[in-house]
């Protein structure tokens, strides 16, 4: 009977995670916990996690500060100046763990700075389309999903970031020469 | 019935004169207020710091009796259009305080040597061009605050009010008797400037405590209370990290001349008074190049008086005495006013306008006893001036240490006007 009981008590368990956390086997070889999940699906979304954590293909933008009127061309309303490298692999991973990751955030406060954007991602599945715009002048990024914006500091990650976008710029002066 | 009713009228005209002057009369506060209330990222907490800061406006105001002329720029009218126009064509009186307060993003271009930084508001507003622009107007006391960032782009504390109540006379200590100009930034050169949805901006929010703070003190001044503001300030995320910034400010106090002269020593009860006015009357004076001013002098009884004018122009101060008679010694500073022209207007003269601009006080001393000597005075005749004093201050000094013969019949007074001189 006690045993019954315990397999019923596991089994519960394991449904409740299931239900709370339905990335868990999806994003396979990512490490974020229970909590930093929740906190994150708080934040950006369960469509905009669906995208992030198992996208088809991730390209990268160097992207002009300003926005410009003229749509051609353009992420977010911003100018593409150069596209760099597809994030894959391992890089991939490591940025999916420190999107996912709460600790990367400034939650709850947020700095007075102007949003000029450096660099940008833009993870593709299948026609769903999330851009992530990059401030590193301000460690601020930018999450958009269609009608969709979530705006955020980084500034605790900012080293592995600036470490991932580099990788993807290996030629690029400007994105070389951010500190 | 008719002459009760005449008199209710002459009553009913005295009770609306009386209330006139004294509105026409009262300095203002002119207040720019502007919050990027529509921004997605701290739109939130740039509204809890514009109804704080309008909530003390209100106090400061209602304390003071300065007459508050607010302009508040929220949401969409966050733009670098109508922000240059409310402060180009803001026209404070000589007597006015102004307050320009910003709440939103900012930053720094790479190159930029000011510690000030740039507003965020469409391609930017430089907070330098905004206290310079304000200076030049002159106001008594100027007050500018950016709760904003300072960081170069590349290419909480609690609100925990006191309960306890705010001085009246202190809110008249910082505001009306205070002349200069209080500049401030949330944040030094390089630096972020921090605020959450809760509590505004951390700086704004330190900065009201210790104004409150101060109020309630025996003797506030602007350098206490922002000493009292710690030269780093931290907020806390939600995840328990502490996030540092360090505001930055300038307190300088300044002669007033408006003060100095508005409240000139009289033994005369009334008896004996003089006064002066211009062409264009009394107040709110303001001449343009290659304008002509004429000056009139009234005294209610016979006597003589003396002209002295004090100028401040960019860096430079003079005290001066004016010649307004043709004679050959002293007597070309002095007028003697008699039976025949006494309680009359009598004309001084007629001035043109040059360069340099900037303000310019005519003081009026009377007696209706002689002047048995002059303030002390050089003839510079480069300048074409008889110097008291090249500082106001010192100069409205020596003024005042001059007496006339002093005997039980004699009555002094004085009488100024203030004039803005002004590029065509």
């Amino acid at each position: 009977m006690i045993a019954r009981l315990m397999i019923l008590l596991t089994m519960l368990i394991l449904t409740a995670c299931s239900y709370t956390n339905p990335y868990w086997t999806k994003a396979k070889g990512t490490y974020f916990s229970y909590t930093a999940t929740f906190h994150i699906r708080e934040l950006l979304g369960d469509p905009m996690i669906e995208v992030l954590s198992s996208p088809d293909h991730v390209e990268s933008f160097q992207i002009s500060h300003l926005p410009s009127k003229n749509k051609t061309n353009t992420l977010a309303g911003y100018p593409i100046l150069s596209t760099g490298n597809l994030l894959e692999g391992v890089p991939l991973t490591q940025f999916q763990s420190t999107v996912f990751d709460k600790d990367s955030y400034v939650l709850g406060i947020t700095k007075r700075c102007g949003f000029f954007p450096d660099s940008a991602l833009r993870f593709t599945k299948k026609e769903e389309i999330v851009t992530i715009l990059f401030s590193f002048s301000c460690n601020q990024w930018i999450f958009i999903q269609g009608e969709s914006e979530v705006y955020e500091d980084f500034d605790p990650a900012r080293a592995p970031l600036l470490e991932i976008i580099k990788g993807l710029f290996p030629e690029n002066q400007k994105i070389q020469a951010l500190k | 019935m008719n002459m009760r009713k005449q008199i209710c009228q002459i009553i009913w005209l005295l009770c609306l004169w009386s209330f006139v002057t004294t509105v026409c009369q009262a300095a203002s506060l002119h207040a720019i207020i502007v919050a990027d209330t529509n921004d997605r990222s701290i739109g939130k907490s740039t509204k809890v710091d514009f109804k704080n800061i309008s909530a003390e406006l209100e106090n400061i105001a209602h304390a003071t009796n300065l007459q508050l002329k607010k302009q508040t720029f929220t949401a969409s009218a966050v733009t670098r259009e109508n922000l240059v126009n409310a402060i180009s064509n803001l026209q404070p009186a000589l007597e006015d305080v102004v307050l320009f307060y910003y709440s939103g993003h900012g930053y720094r271009a790479e190159d930029k040597k000011s510690k000030w930084p740039t507003l965020s508001v469409d391609e930017g507003l430089d907070y330098t061009w905004v206290i310079e622009e304000l200076k030049k107007k002159n106001p008594r006391l100027l007050i500018t605050l950016s709760d904003a960032c300072n960081v170069v782009i590349q290419g909480l504390l609690s609100s925990s009010r006191s309960m306890a109540k705010p001085r009246k006379e202190n809110y008249k200590k910082l505001f009306l008797d205070f002349n200069g100009q209080v500049l401030i930034s949330s944040s030094q050169p390089g630096e972020f400037s921090w605020g959450g949805s809760r509590n505004g901006g951390l700086y704004t929010s330190s900065f009201l405590k210790s104004l409150r703070e101060a109020l309630q003190t025996k003797n506030p001044s602007w350098k206490t209370l922002l000493a009292k503001i710690p030269k780093t300030i931290s907020i806390q995320d939600n995840q328990g990290r502490k996030w540092k910034q360090h505001p930055q400010y300038e307190v300088i106090e300044a002669f007033s001349l408006v003060s100095a002269l508005s409240t000139p020593p009289t033994d005369t009860d009334g008896r004996f008074r003089v006064e002066i006015k211009t062409n264009k009357g009394k107040q709110n004076l303001a001449f343009h190049e290659d304008e002509e001013i004429e000056f009139f002098v009234k005294l209610s009884q016979p006597g003589y008086f003396y002209v002295a004018g004090h100028h401040k122009k960019s860096n430079t101060e003079l005290s001066y005495l004016l010649d307004i008679n043709n004679q050959d010694d002293e007597a070309i500073f002095i007028y003697q006013v008699d039976k025949n022209v006494a309680d009359k207007w009598v004309s001084l003269g007629k001035f043109t306008v040059a360069p340099p601009f900037g303000l310019e006080a005519i003081q009026v001393v009377a007696s209706n006893q002689k002047f048995d000597q002059l303030p002390p005075f050089q003839y510079d005749q480069k300048l074409g001036y008889h110097i008291i004093a090249d500082n106001i201050e010192k100069g409205i000094d020596k003024i005042r240490q001059v007496k006339p013969i002093n005997n039980q019949k004699t009555l002094a007074t004085e009488a100024a006007l203030i004039i803005e001189t002004k590029q065509k």
